[in-house]
Parts: C-alpha cells; sequence; structure tokens
C-alpha cells in the first residue's frame, strides 16, 4: 500500500493551498468548509479527497498511479441530495507523458466496468483550481428515470503545474491527470436510490437490499 | 341350566330387571365415555357379541314361542336406548372433538413472522469496493489514511 495516507482533519494547506487555491479565491467561500478551532492552526475537515493527491505526490516514487477513497466534510444542510458527510474516490497519475486522451481512456474504461459496455462518458470544460485544464465528467446513463440522459458524474483534468511543482514535481518532465466522484452520489444513480438520508439513517432493511454484492 | 330345563317352569333367563340392568350400565358408561376411543371401548364391552344384551338376545330363539314375541320387543327396545344412546354420544363427541381441533390448529395470520435474515454490507462500503477493485484491475494502488492528522501539517507514516 505505500505510505499515502490522508487525514480527514486536515491542515488548510494541504487543502487549498497546495492545490492551488489563492488565499482570496472565491472556491475556499464556495466549499463552505468546517473549520477546526483554533483559528490559527489552519486546520479543517477536508472538504474533497484532493489533498491526498499532494501527499501522494510527496511520499510517494514516481510514476504514481493511486485512488483514494474517503469521507469529506462540507456544512451541506442533511436533505435528499445533500450531506455534510460523504465519500468521495480520487484518482492520480503522474508520469511522463501524460496527456488529456489518458484520462479520457482511464475514464472510459472505469465507466464501462461500472455501468456495462454500453456506457458512454462525456467531459465538459469546467475549471477547478488544481488542475488545467479541467473538465465536468458526464455519463451517459440509459436507465435514468425519465429517459436516457447524461448525468454529472464528477470532476477531472490535467494536474496544474503549481501543484505539481508544490509537491516537488518539475512539470517540465511530468504531467498527470486526477479525477474525483461521489461514492454516494454514484449509488444513487447507478442503483437508483431516491433519497441520500437512507445511507446515513442505518437501518439494515436498506442495506439488506442490496446484499453483499452490488 | 336354563337350556337343559327348556320346558320346566324356570324363570325367563330373558329376565327383564337383569336386561333392564344391562341397558342402563351400558347408557352410563357410553354417557361417562369421556372420547371417541373410549366410546370405541365401551361399544365393543355392551354391544358386542359377548356383551350381556347380545348373550341374552340370542336366547330369545330358545324361548317357547308364546314368549318370543314379548322378549323381541323386550329386547329390541334395550338394543334400540343403547344404540340410540351411542348415536347421540358419538355426534357429541365428534363434535366436540372439531371444536377442539379446530382451537388446536388455529393459525394467526397476523402474528409477527419468524425468519432469519442474512446480513448485508453497507452499499457505500459495497460500491467503494468495487470500484478500488476496477482500479486494481489496472495496476493502481489504493490509498487509505488515518481519521485524523492531529498535528495537521505531518504526512502519516
Amino acid at each position: 500500500m505505500g505510505n499515502c495516507r490522508g487525514p480527514e482533519v486536515e491542515s488548510e494547506w494541504f487543502n487549498f493551498d497546495a492545490l492551488n487555491f489563492k488565499p482570496d479565491h472565491p472556491a475556499r467561500d464556495m466549499q463552505d468548509t468546517f473549520f477546526v478551532e483554533p483559528p490559527e492552526a489552519h486546520l479543517l475537515m477536508r472538504t474533497h479527497t484532493s489533498p491526498v493527491q499532494v501527499r501522494s505526490m510527496l511520499e510517494r516514487e514516481l510514476p504514481i498511479y493511486v485512488l483514494c477513497p474517503g469521507k469529506v466534510f462540507r456544512t451541506d444542510e442533511l436533505d435528499a441530495t445533500h450531506t455534510p458527510v460523504f465519500h468521495q474516490f480520487e484518482g492520480l497519475a503522474i508520469d511522463k507523458n501524460l496527456s488529456m486522451a489518458d484520462l479520457r481512456g482511464t475514464l472510459e474504461h472505469f465507466a464501462r466496468q461500472m455501468f456495462g459496455a454500453e456506457a458512454q462518458i462525456r467531459l465538459r470544460p469546467n475549471y477547478f483550481p488544481f488542475t488545467e485544464p479541467s473538465a465536468e465528467l458526464d455519463i451517459w446513463h440509459p436507465g435514468a428515470k425519465g429517459g436516457p440522459s447524461w448525468i454529472e458524474w464528477g470532476g477531472c483534468g490535467m494536474v496544474n503545474a503549481n501543484v505539481l511543482r508544490a509537491a516537488g514535481i518539475d512539470p517540465d518532465i511530468y504531467s498527470g491527470f486526477a479525477f474525483g466522484m461521489g461514492i454516494e452520489r454514484t449509488l444513487m444513480f447507478r442503483n437508483e436510490v431516491g433519497d441520500m438520508r437512507d445511507m446515513i439513517e442505518g437501518d439494515v432493511r436498506f442495506s439488506e437490499h442490496f446484499g453483499m454484492e452490488i | 341350566m336354563t337350556e337343559t330345563l327348556p320346558d320346566a317352569a324356570v324363570p325367563n333367563p330373558l329376565d327383564e330387571a337383569a336386561i333392564t340392568a344391562a341397558v342402563d350400565q351400558a347408557v352410563a358408561a357410553i354417557a361417562a365415555a369421556a372420547t371417541l376411543d373410549e366410546l370405541k371401548a365401551v361399544r365393543l364391552a355392551h354391544t358386542g357379541e359377548k356383551s350381556a344384551l347380545s348373550l341374552a338376545n340370542r336366547e330369545i330363539g330358545a324361548l317357547p314361542k308364546d314368549q318370543k314375541a314379548a322378549a323381541g320387543k323386550l329386547m329390541g327396545a334395550s338394543r334400540g336406548r343403547v344404540n340410540k344412546a351411542l348415536a347421540d354420544r358419538t355426534v357429541a363427541l365428534e363434535a366436540e372433538n372439531d371444536a377442539r381441533i379446530l382451537v388446536e390448529e388455529t393459525v394467526d395470520v397476523t402474528a409477527a413472522p419468524r425468519r432469519r435474515t442474512a446480513g448485508a454490507r453497507h452499499p457505500l462500503s459495497t460500491l467503494q469496493d468495487r470500484v478500488a477493485d476496477i482500479f486494481v484491475g489496472m495496476g493502481w494502488e489504493i490509498a487509505e489514511g488515518p481519521r485524523s492528522s492531529p498535528n495537521g501539517l505531518t504526512s502519516m507514516p
């Protein structure tokens, strides 16, 4: 397993600064973060698994191909589609000559493993501080309620050169891609769970329905 | 004894008092039978071939002609009483039996079912493992970490 690990109580530096969020970057407000007292400790409940990208790059030998599933925290009210504690998985690949084509190929393979050989993905240009270029990842969902449609699944992009530099990697030699998806959200549209609250209430009847394999 | 002296003025073997006593005894036994099995035993004892009434009935043939009609009438009435008692008791006991079985075999369709449920993992864990399996299949590594970093800035061992 190596020694790449990411804590849930994370430093602000790993969660924002190292990921190219400038101190006055609006994304810091957008994240709606749980900060941990005292403020001068600059600790927070990590708002995404992206800080693990930085930790992986600092702690691992190159090349890196790592997946980090983990719990993340945001100050959302609990409702049918939001929960203040949820799970993401974040993928990171750092190697020589990696391109957007590698990212797309990886995601396509992953999507077909998860949703069947007919699965299709679509990348829509977007902005994240820690990737450039960045894209939203959509998946074609033929069985979606209300008819086949594109469903927003996660974010992805080529690791921003500033993030590589923050982790001591020379962006002129290495490049990388990263992506992240929510596990709750994936379960919702993959297995037709209508209300996210069912996942956290701990009613055994909910779990029994899924058995040991999904 | 009586057979050897048919013409003598011997007491009628079909003594009315004795027959009545036998009938009363049979009716009492029938009434006392608490189950259909007991009733069956009573029936064999009091109306079977070796019972007092059957034996007495067989005597009719040996009686002088002038006594046959009266004896036949007596025996008919006696056996009729016993058989009626038997039939009534049989009906009563069968009804009782049916009622008891109905109670004993009652099924409460509203009762909570007894079932053993198979356990299951939480679907979030199962899905997370499935995702991890796909990437391990591509040669990727999985990184999982501790719940917190006490000093935040130190990477975990």
